[in-house]
Parts: C-alpha cells; sequence; structure tokens
C-alpha cells in the first residue's frame, strides 16, 4: 500500500504504529520528516530530556567501565596498557585538533564575586574560551534580581553579546550590528554559573505570586491547572473593571524538583496586547497572538513595576493607530 | 581530560541533530530515547573505528540507523523502512550538517523566521503538538475543532515551513 507522504508523517507524530509503508513521494517524505524532527526539538522538555538522557547514558558507561575489574583482566589490561595508550594518544590528539578547528564553546571559567548583599546583585564573569580564532577570554556579568530570576550576558571581543536568563531554553546572541541570533546549546552557559547555584535559587511559586502581589498591590487568583505547564488566572486590582486576565507559565517540571514559575503574561489594559514578562525578552502580542514585537530587555528589575510600567507603554504605543 | 570526557563534549554538541535524526525515523517516543542511549552507548564502544578524517555527525547517525533497524526487529513497524526515504532524510540531514553553526537549531535558525510566516491558526497547531507535546486529537479539542481539521492544520503548517526552508536553501538543496 500507497501512503501520502502527509499523512506518513502524521502517523509519525501520532506515535502511530502502521502496517509497512511505501510512500508516493520518498522525497517529499524524506523531506517532511526532517521538518516533523526539527520541530519536535522544540517540545518545551526536550533540551532537559536529552541532558537527562545524555546523563545517564554517560554514567552507565562510566559506571561499566569501573565494574567487574579483577585481577586477571587488571593483567590483561596491563599486558595491553603500552599499545591501548599509544592509540588513546592518538585518537586523543587527533580528536583534539578537530575539536579545536570546529569548536566554539568549549571553556573553563572564573568567577569573581563583586558584590554578595540581599537583594539585587551583580557579579562579574570572567570566561576563557577556546574558539576557532584562538583563545579568548569573555568579560561579562551575572545579575540576579532578588527573586531568583538571573540573566548571563557575556560580550565577545568582536563585541557580540551573549545573553541567557533564567528558564529560557535558547541563548540569545546579538551582533554588533543589531542582529539577533538564538542557540539552544545552553547546557555550557549553565555550567558556567555553578559556582552561583545556592545564590540563584529560584523562588517558589508561593514566594514569586507573594512577591508580585506585594510589588503591585494586587491580588492573583489562580485557576486550577489544566495539565499543562501554563495556568490561568486573574489579576484583581481595586477596580474591578481593570482586572485582567494572567497567564503563568511554569518551567518544566524537573524529576524530584519543585515546580517553579518561568514568566508570568500579563493581559494589560493597552486595547489588543498582552505583555509577557521574562527574565531576558518581553513579547508584545495581540490578543489573538500575532506577535507584534520582541523587545530586548536588561535582564535586572525582572519583577520591578518601573519596568513593568514602560513595557506597558510600550505595548500601549505599538498597539495604537 | 580523557578520551571519553572528550567523546562526552562531542555527542553534547551533537544530541539534537542525533535526536533529530532519530526522531525523523521513529514513530514512537520512547523508542526515540532508547535509541538516542543505544547510539551513545555503541558509538563509545566502537570508538575505535572513528575515521578521526571524517565529520563525526553522519557516523552517530549510522550507529543511530543500525541501533533503530536492530529496535524495529523486536517491535515491528515502529520505525520508517522505506528505504528511499531513510536515504532520503541522510541526504537533508548531510546538508544541515553544512550549515554554519555548532548546533542543530544554529543550523536550522531560519525555521524560527519561517514560522512567523505560518497562519495564527497553523502556528497554535505546531505549538499545541510540538511546544506542548499534546496529541493530536487533545490539540483539537483544545481548540475546539475537529481531529480532522488539526491534522490539516499540521499539513500545512509543515508543507508550509517546507517550501520556506527550501527557499533559504536549508532543505530540498540536494538531490
Amino acid at each position: 500500500m500507497h501512503v501520502n507522504a502527509d499523512r506518513f508523517v502524521d502517523a509519525l507524530l501520532n506515535h502511530e504504529l502502521p502496517a509497512p509503508l511505501a510512500v508516493e513521494d520518498a522525497r517529499r517524505a524524506a523531506e517532511l520528516c526532517v521538518v516533523h524532527a526539527l520541530l519536535g526539538q522544540l517540545a518545551a522538555d526536550e533540551s532537559v530530556r536529552a541532558e537527562r538522557l545524555t546523563d545517564a547514558a554517560f554514567a552507565r558507561i562510566r559506571d561499566d567501565s569501573g565494574a567487574g575489574a579483577s585481577p586477571e583482566l587488571a593483567r590483561i589490561a596491563w599486558s595491553r596498557l603500552w599499545v591501548a595508550m599509544a592509540a588513546g594518544l592518538l585518537l586523543v590528539a587527533s580528536i583534539g585538533i578537530w575539536y579545536r578547528a570546529t569548536a566554539a564553546h568549549r571553556t573553563v571559567q572564573s568567577l569573581a564575586e563583586v558584590h554578595r548583599a540581599q537583594g539585587p546583585r551583580l557579579y562579574a564573569l570572567s570566561v576563557h574560551r577556546q574558539s576557532n580564532e584562538g583563545p579568548q577570554t569573555l568579560a561579562g556579568t551575572v545579575g540576579v534580581d532578588g527573586h531568583g530570576a538571573w540573566a548571563l550576558e557575556l560580550v565577545t571581543q568582536g563585541d557580540e553579546h551573549i545573553v541567557l536568563g533564567h528558564g529560557q531554553r535558547s541563548y540569545w546572541r546579538r551582533t554588533a550590528a543589531g542582529e539577533v541570533f538564538s542557540g539552544s546549546d545552553v547546557a555550557v552557559l549553565r555550567s558556567w554559573l555553578a559556582p552561583l547555584e545556592e545564590d540563584i535559587a529560584v523562588p517558589s511559586i508561593e514566594e514569586t505570586l507573594a512577591r508580585l502581589e506585594r510589588d503591585y498591590d494586587i491580588a492573583i487568583e489562580i485557576d486550577p491547572r489544566d495539565g499543562t505547564q501554563f495556568c490561568h488566572g486573574r489579576k484583581v486590582t481595586a477596580d474591578p473593571a481593570a482586572a485582567d486576565d494572567v497567564k503563568i507559565r511554569f518551567e518544566p517540571a524537573q524529576a524530584g524538583g519543585p515546580l517553579r514559575i518561568r514568566a508570568i503574561h500579563w493581559g494589560w489594559n493597552g486595547p489588543g496586547t498582552d505583555v509577557g514578562i521574562g527574565a531576558v525578552k518581553h513579547y508584545i502580542q495581540s490578543i489573538d497572538a500575532e506577535l507584534i514585537d520582541e523587545q530586548w530587555t536588561p535582564p535586572d528589575g525582572w519583577f520591578e513595576p518601573a519596568a513593568h510600567t514602560a513595557n506597558a507603554l510600550a505595548a500601549r504605543a505599538l498597539a495604537s493607530p | 581530560m580523557d578520551r571519553l570526557d572528550l567523546f562526552e563534549i562531542l555527542v553534547r554538541q551533537h544530541s539534537d541533530m542525533l535526536r533529530a535524526f532519530i526522531r525523523s525515523l521513529a514513530f514512537d517516543r520512547e523508542l526515540v530515547d532508547d535509541v538516542y542511549q543505544d547510539t551513545i552507548l555503541a558509538a563509545w564502544s566502537g570508538i575505535d573505528g572513528f575515521d578521526k578524517t571524517k565529520p563525526i555527525q553522519p557516523w552517530l547517525r549510522g550507529i543511530a540507523r543500525n541501533c533503530l533497524f536492530a529496535a524495529a526487529r523486536k517491535r515491528h513497524d515502529a520505525i520508517v523502512s522505506d528505504a528511499a526515504v531513510v536515504e532520503g532524510i541522510e541526504r537533508q540531514m548531510s546538508a544541515i550538517d553544512g550549515r554554519e553553526g555548532d548546533t542543530l537549531a544554529e543550523r536550522t535558525a531560519t525555521l524560527r523566521s519561517c514560522m512567523e510566516h505560518l497562519s495564527a491558526e497553523e502556528r497554535e497547531a505546531i505549538d499545541l503538538c510540538y511546544r506542548r507535546d499534546l496529541p493530536a486529537t487533545i490539540a483539537a479539542t483544545q481548540v475546539s475543532v475537529s481531529h480532522d481539521a488539526m491534522r490539516k492544520r499540521l499539513q500545512r503548517a509543515r508543507s508550509g515551513l517546507l517550501e520556506c526552508l527550501k527557499r533559504h536553501e536549508v532543505l530540498g538543496t540536494c538531490t
């Protein structure tokens, strides 16, 4: 039986197990399969899932290589050691050369703490990395806003800015010419923050909501969760007519870890606008989800009323005829 | 840094490409995860067979394909078995390998701008079924349309993205 290429990819998406299929147009089917696979990479939990699976695979490799060692095995291993070492060194050297030639994110980091007071704080970060152009040092900062939201910003020697914010699955690279690109290889960037792990712990949902209510003098009523990563609610103020919808986005649940808030989208008073507040980017959308603008914003002041007002004004301006 | 550390860095650098390749061939999400891990283990076992003068991505994909076929022997019909399609996917992935960028996401960054050209309904369908990973039937219920309508939206979205990626020569440039 021959099936249509689109139907074929439907089966992939729906995880159906059809009978062995022959496709009418193999070339188109292959292209659609690749589109399907690229879209699959966008899943909210994909990077976490991939990281967890990779961690587990390498843990098993390391376990296997460490287990079962016996005197007999040790003797055999010793007798082969010199040959293995020579081959290993050659391989390591070759991979190393190839690796250096193709790499962009090979780094070690050093972190200098410049301020460790309560509330907003700023750390200087110095990253030594091996790039195609040779060793480089990137200077930057890690800003923590006092509520657990943080943003890492580095400046390369080519005056490019690399930014990764709390809750973001992609980092952002802004060139000197102002072009913005995204990249998904955030594991390396996050590893630079390891020394700060305790300081940048994200507060609980209750703490975050309490802070929001205190800062904005509002009450937030939360609807029961619908099983997705979103939660809806209402921002209630003294003026009932000014009440707005609130959409809260959660971090993908970590195994064994508590759920955290990733971003909050306010339905703002401007006609037909919705302003999302995230650690790095603000999205301004119409009510039918058309993207009006994506704004790069300073990472600090995520929850600060002044920043919120500025974004609301920007949204209103964009929404005005 | 030992040999395994280097190998781990390489695998992590190409993990998104590897998972995308497996996902393009596998019908079952659990199978994608299983084969991904099997591929890493098999690649490490066979690291001595890696030709260092060649890029690592096609080598990893070759191992992944073998792992998929091995899995398919236990779970019939769980993977794309049409040889022409499999070959076509490998060609497209090789073409993507050659694009500028360190990760798959960087090499296919055009996908993001292509999404902006989809209709709101199509973007919503992508958001529900891919970003939020909902089954199409559930996604259809959430936006109060029939399953067929949701399926059509997804088909139109994928077709639209394919045409856009072809225009930007991300896909379809190889024969």
